[in-house]
């Protein structure tokens, strides 16, 4: 009953985009299956609440679908808004680490244990069905991918249909990490992404633990320390701020994140003599920072005298 | 009319609560560091503060309980709000629509041939 034309048309429009994540999975070695990781069968057009609960409490939150329905579900689009996933999953005091849009991340995470929560399109680019699932194995031998998805406990997936829909919907994935581990195969720049929201809505405690485990992992990143730094200033722990920015400052003497918000920090924390000599002498900043900079250099010309005495 | 009205409204308070702003508020924030944010901050303080009533009515337009949206959008970040203000009506929301008509049998032809695999699904 197959057509025997039709593929090779489809493939032809449909099919090359994946073609070296494929490759990735058949050199991934042996099988993985992450048997333990719980299923929560999808009501009604909920995999939102469904795929985010599975991983949640795989990440040892006590959680069920229905409790995630009021904070992610979107009635009228029948669905759930990928920021909103984010931001819930931080309601829950964990951090949603988007991988990078390649396969051999996703495996190594698998390999590690974490479950991973994909987006997919099931449909066409034309005709998109949007859809969460969560992948808990692969198979290089069988080139099969297992999902929690849906009414499904263990889906069996080709992986050209699996890789399919996921490069249909940008190749986004996220796995649940507790704030104060960063995955093995992070990198900085996507961790601090990840902690940053908690300190822009104002869960300082979260935020500190997830820099902490950063300047912990990456000791030679200039914009960790720089992150440490300002949540240490939000918790008015000025001191140890001023410590993380000429921390960053001797790393990455350029950084002018870190010199502006160093100035910022020993004028508030009365110390605008140590604070002239960061600003002193101090180039011209690039065109994103001008407008800060100026800030800082008018907070530090109204500064009163300097009272930190031997600080 | 009232739409307008409500525009203003946010646009008036918007400023006020800039003109209210010391000129020394605020460090230069992570979010803003690593989001590549070329804006000025106090722009930026103002299409959040913009962006998080436009998500939430948006929110609310679609159904979603009034006493929950607040919460909702309170958890969300700065540069997610921004997003989603600019582009939350063509964003994708996941959850499998109902197949009607001809997209069902673009589907069915697609999943005989193995592009895709939604029916097996069920």
């Amino acid at each position: 009953m197959r057509l025997q034309i039709l593929p090779i048309l489809l493939l032809a429009v449909a099919g090359c985009a994946v073609g070296p994540e494929h490759r990735t999975l058949q050199a991934a070695g042996d099988p993985v299956e992450l048997v333990q990781v719980p299923f929560f069968p999808q009501d009604d057009y909920q995999c939102g609440p469904a795929a985010l609960a599975t991983v949640l409490a795989d990440a040892g939150i006590d959680i069920r679908p229905a409790q995630l329905t009021p904070q992610i579900y979107v009635p009228e689009r029948r669905g759930s808004l990928q920021a909103e996933l984010l931001a819930a999953t931080r309601r829950h005091g964990r951090v949603p680490y988007l991988l990078p849009p390649s396969l051999a991340p996703i495996l190594a995470e698998l390999r590690a244990g974490r479950p991973v929560l994909v987006f997919q399109n099931l449909g066409l680019e034309r005709w998109p069905i949007w859809h969460y699932a969560v992948l808990v194995g692969f198979d290089p031998a069988q080139e099969k991918f297992l999902l929690r998805s849906g009414p499904r406990r263990r889906l069996v997936t080709r992986a050209r249909s699996f890789l399919g829909s996921w490069d249909r919907a940008g190749r986004w994935s996220m796995i649940v990490a507790s704030p104060s581990e960063p995955p093995a195969g992070a990198d900085v720049l996507r961790w601090l992404q990840a902690i940053a929201p908690f300190e822009s809505t104002g869960k300082l405690e979260i935020a500190a633990r997830g820099y902490e485990a950063a300047v912990e992992r990456w000791p030679g990143d200039a914009s960790a320390w720089t992150a440490l730094g300002n949540v240490r200033y939000r918790e008015q722990r000025l001191d140890e701020a001023v410590t993380a920015y000429r921390r960053a400052l001797e790393l990455a003497p350029g950084n002018w994140v870190a010199r502006n918000n160093l100035v910022q920090t020993l004028v508030d924390a009365g110390c605008p003599g140590r604070a002239r000599e960061w600003a002193d002498g101090a180039v011209a900043p690039p065109p994103e920072m001008a407008a800060s900079w100026a800030h800082t250099l008018e907070a530090l010309a109204a500064a009163g005298k300097d009272e930190c005495g031997g600080r | 009319m009232n739409k307008l009205n409500a525009a203003i409204a946010n646009l008036v308070m918007a400023a006020m609560l800039v003109a209210s702003m010391p000129a020394h508020a605020a460090i230069v924030g992570t979010e803003q560091m690593v989001t590549q944010e070329t804006r000025a901050a106090s722009l930026a303080k103002v299409e959040t503060f913009m962006a998080s009533e436009q998500v939430a009515a948006q929110l609310e337009a679609w159904g979603v309980a009034p006493e929950v949206v607040s919460a909702r959008v309170a958890a969300l970040s700065d540069a997610e709000l921004q997003q989603l203000a600019a582009n939350m009506e063509t964003d994708p929301a996941g959850g499998v629509l109902v197949l009607i008509g001809v997209i069902f049998v673009v589907l069915i032809i697609l999943e005989i041939v193995g592009v895709t695999n939604i029916f097996n699904r069920v």
